[in-house]
């Protein structure tokens, strides 16, 4: 087959001039045309909106370091996404994606011991003694939400999802009066990093006794959230788990205490601290 | 059985069966509950190391 003549694609450029010149002088195929161009402008923003919507601001987080046979205490740093857009966010879905050791098959389910690599456990907040809970590998996994992971092999934990809308207010915790009520398993919700101890809110309810015709005590309480320097419930440590023991960190003390993405800490309610209830921990995002 | 029975029950030696670790095992009836036990308690070894993480820190 010979090279086309000089000739020859001019004549073709002529004609495919004559053929749009046609397509614009007529309505309809002016309308085809106009659709055309929409479906591929919108085909074109999906495609560079995808990638953002699903990698979102998590895994731009450092990676938590996962030690063989240690406990680990972990957080998610955002609204979790399981291992496709379309996947439920449950603890398999959401941890395949942080580390391909964490298999559905693999997970500790109480009679797979010999076989078993990792299982999470949280921190279930009844009121009246605290306890913990394993979770099933069904369980959804909750934005700011705090586990204990252990694992049988070394690895990382990084969480897939989307930005966290601020402010972020925790469910129903702990931090009550006595016993094991007294400590919260909290994470930063934020893929930011860090986020000061400083920064949380606290709604306190501040007991106050008046009187009522003189005789008669009552009590009202502040609903306005405050941090832990401002009240004397919270205690000013928050504690860490190194892998083998805790470490504390203090509000005022270098350095002080903060809360990395990817990871939780414990907070603590001072003894008989009667004004704290159910905390509901609230932070901006830094 | 005392220490002064024990050459008494040396001169049996050459009667008395093969005492070894194998033949123990496969032929003693401790064998019945010997083995099972050893699986269940390597079993629950390994499922502890999956059970209740460490408690919260200090006092309560």
């Amino acid at each position: 087959m010979s090279a086309p003549l000089k000739q020859d694609i001019h004549a073709m450029s002529n004609t495919t001039a004559l053929h749009n010149a046609a397509i614009l002088r007529n309505p309809k195929r002016l309308h085809w045309l106009h659709s055309q161009w929409l479906a591929l402008a919108a085909l074109l923003m999906t495609a560079a909106l995808a990638p953002q919507a699903f990698a979102a601001s998590c895994t731009g987080t450092s990676a938590l370091t996962l030690t063989a046979t240690q406990w680990a205490m972990v957080g998610i740093p955002c609204v979790p996404v399981g291992i496709s857009p379309i996947a439920p966010a449950n603890v398999g879905n959401v941890f395949l994606f942080s580390n391909p050791n964490m298999t559905t098959a693999n997970y500790f389910n109480g009679t797979n011991a010999a076989t078993a690599t990792w299982v999470l456990w949280k921190r279930t907040y009844t009121g009246t003694g605290d306890s913990y809970t394993r979770m099933a590998v069904t369980d959804l996994v909750e934005t700011g939400g705090a586990y204990w992971l252990y694992t049988t092999v070394n690895g990382t934990y990084r969480v897939n999802g989307t930005a966290t809308p601020t402010p972020f207010t925790t469910p129903a915790l702990a931090a009550q009066a006595s016993g094991t009520n007294r400590y919260t398993l909290y994470a930063n919700p934020y893929a930011t990093n860090p986020l000061n101890f400083s920064a949380l809110l606290f709604p306190i309810t501040v007991p106050f006794i008046g009187t009522i015709n003189f005789s008669t005590a009552f009590a009202t309480s502040n609903p306005t959230p405050v941090p832990p320097q401002s009240n004397s419930y919270i205690s000013p440590e928050v504690s860490y788990w190194n892998g083998n023991t805790y470490f504390t960190r203090s509000l005022t003390s270098s350095p002080v205490a903060t809360f990395v993405p990817n990871q939780a800490a414990w907070i603590k309610a001072q003894p008989a601290s009667a004004a704290i209830n159910n905390q509901r921990i609230t932070a901006d995002r830094p | 059985m005392d220490v002064d029975s024990k050459p008494a029950a040396a001169a049996h030696d050459a009667a008395a069966p093969d005492l070894s670790r194998r033949r123990f095992v496969t032929t003693s009836s401790k064998a019945l509950y010997l083995a099972p036990t050893l699986i269940l308690l390597g079993s629950a070894t390994a499922s502890a190391q999956f059970g209740s993480p460490p408690p919260p820190p200090g006092p309560p």
